[in-house]
């Protein structure tokens, strides 16, 4: 009974992170080259369950079945399909037209993303809104105006010379970590191989979020968690009738 | 719990600045010369969950905490050059901004060539529609010893007397910058330089092609400024019901025990 209302609770406490999961990928319906996540929940391992017999013939109990006690979280999965690429006009907008993601050099490393809103530093290279250089085959990619122009296949020709965008796919998606300013770093055996899809200049790839799954994403979160609450309401007043009640004449 | 809340906030605010911007371009589609912004969101931070199975994080377990504004881009495309048949506008054909000088003598840059003329001490200026002076090639201010009306303006922004074809007066000077995105917005359709955007670089003959008796208009196009609208409205609406159902969950929660 009272492993009951932990079950029900642990319901409750998982469709709470699925929510906050949900809000997540609305609040981010509009940013360029994000993909949208879900919840990925489990439930706790079966446990065994026993009565107990008054057969002396046997041990003393009698498996009858497995239970478990209820699920949590257990992975955040990233959908990595592609957004819908939108022309803007612009210079320094980019996306990947298929497989790959850019390379930028941040303080802490290596960091990909998919969001190519780029603009040109003081020091005429090619940089992220945060001011990240963005990655060629020689490093930084040096522009000096905005009068360049981009091919399909991330060459760059500039006034001064060629350089080419690089590009990188993982073997392992799975292996992904967003960290935040839209930014996703490698771990574990995510291994980055150079190479990908074709580079679209003056493009931008929108959020991949389907904001109607989302919505009833969110209808059935709340009524799961209504119902998980309607339950521990019920084991609530079934032990106050048998602590309360019981016996009582 | 709690943390919807707040995501869902901290996402509408995100929505509100790009709902306000489009509402600027929208407001501007008439302007003459005015250059659509377009702000841009980047996903905000994100915190491990944790798993009460306690099995070591080796998966992606971590949860997002909204949208977060990265900043503003201008888009600098060329608006369509409208005939006015005034010969005191001025459009430029491709890249570049005329300079101004203004009262405290500061030169800024603009792509509205709006026109008008100011009598100062007897002698005719070329000056902007606020009575700011415009600047020729090399940075001085355009005198015009004939009346204003048979100024005759050719491709390169020479300035020459329709009656005279002799008498030339001033080219008009049209500047560029390496970068033209890092220029500041200093109000008025006008921009000034940042150590981001480079110095003006006077354009030379052939550079740049000026257009008499036309004006720019605003590059703000009104069907595209209403489906980023309804995008953002749709996102806006769709995180306020984000909200109302945390808040619901809150409330569920606080029912528990009746």
């Amino acid at each position: 009974m009272i492993r009951g209302l932990y079950t029900s609770t642990s319901g409750m406490i998982a469709q709470q992170k699925r929510m906050d999961v949900i809000t997540n990928n609305l609040a981010n319906a509009t940013t360029t080259g994000f993909k949208q996540d879900e919840l990925i929940t489990s439930s706790f391992e079966d446990m065994m369950v026993s009565r107990t017999v008054n057969d002396a013939a046997e041990d003393g109990t009698a498996e009858i079945g497995v239970i478990n006690t209820g699920i949590h979280a257990d992975e955040v999965s990233t959908s990595f399909k592609s957004g819908i690429l939108e022309e803007t006009g612009k210079t320094t907008d980019f996306a990947v037209e298929g497989e790959g993601f850019f390379v930028v050099n941040t303080p802490a490393g290596e960091r990909y993303t998919r969001a190519g809103e780029w603009t040109v530093s003081s020091a005429g290279n090619l940089v992220t809104q945060e001011g990240y250089e963005v990655q060629g085959s020689q490093g930084a990619i040096r522009v000096g105006d905005t009068s360049f122009t981009v091919g399909r296949d991330g060459t760059v020709n500039t006034a001064t010379g060629t350089d080419k965008i690089r590009l990188v796919t993982f073997n392992d998606l799975k292996g992904l970590r967003k960290e935040g300013n839209s930014l996703y770093t490698a771990t574990g055996t995510a291994t980055a191989t150079e190479g990908g899809g074709q580079i679209r200049q003056k493009y931008l790839e929108s959020s991949n979020v389907d904001l109607s799954k989302q919505v009833v994403d969110m209808i059935e979160v709340s009524r799961s968690y209504e119902i998980n609450q309607r339950m521990i309401r019920m084991q609530d007043e079934k032990l106050g009738k048998s602590v309360n009640d019981v016996g009582k004449i | 719990m709690a943390q919807s809340l707040y995501t869902a906030a901290i996402g509408m605010k995100t929505q509100q600045s790009n709902i306000d911007t489009i509402a600027n371009n929208i407001a501007n589609i008439n302007t003459t010369a005015f250059k659509k912004s377009r702000m841009n969101s980047k996903e905000a931070v994100y915190s491990p969950l944790t798993d009460p199975s306690g099995d070591a994080q080796d998966v992606n377990l971590q949860l997002g905490h909204g949208a977060l504004l990265s900043g503003q881009s201008k888009s600098f495309e060329q608006g369509i050059p409208e005939e006015t048949k005034q010969n005191l506008d001025v459009a430029i054909q491709g890249d570049g901004f005329f300079a101004i000088q203004t009262s405290d003598n500061t030169v800024e840059y603009t792509r509205n060539g709006n026109f008008s003329s100011k009598n100062v001490d007897g002698v005719n200026y070329l000056t902007s529609m606020d009575g700011n002076f415009v600047l020729d090639r090399n940075g001085q201010k355009i005198k015009c010893n004939f009346p204003i009306e048979q100024i005759k303006i050719d491709s390169n922004g020479k300035i020459t007397n329709s009656k005279n074809e002799n008498e030339e007066v001033a080219t008009i000077g049209v500047f560029t910058f390496a970068n033209t995105e890092g220029l500041k917005e200093l109000g008025n359709l006008t921009y000034g330089t940042t150590p981001s955007s480079g110095e003006a670089v006077a354009l030379a003959d052939g550079e740049t092609e000026v257009k008499q008796g036309f004006l720019e208009k605003s590059n703000a196009d009104i069907a595209e400024e209403m489906t980023e609208l309804m995008k953002a409205q749709r996102a806006y609406t769709f995180l306020s019901r984000a909200i109302t159902t945390a808040d619901e969950m809150k409330s569920i929660e606080n029912d528990i025990r009746r």
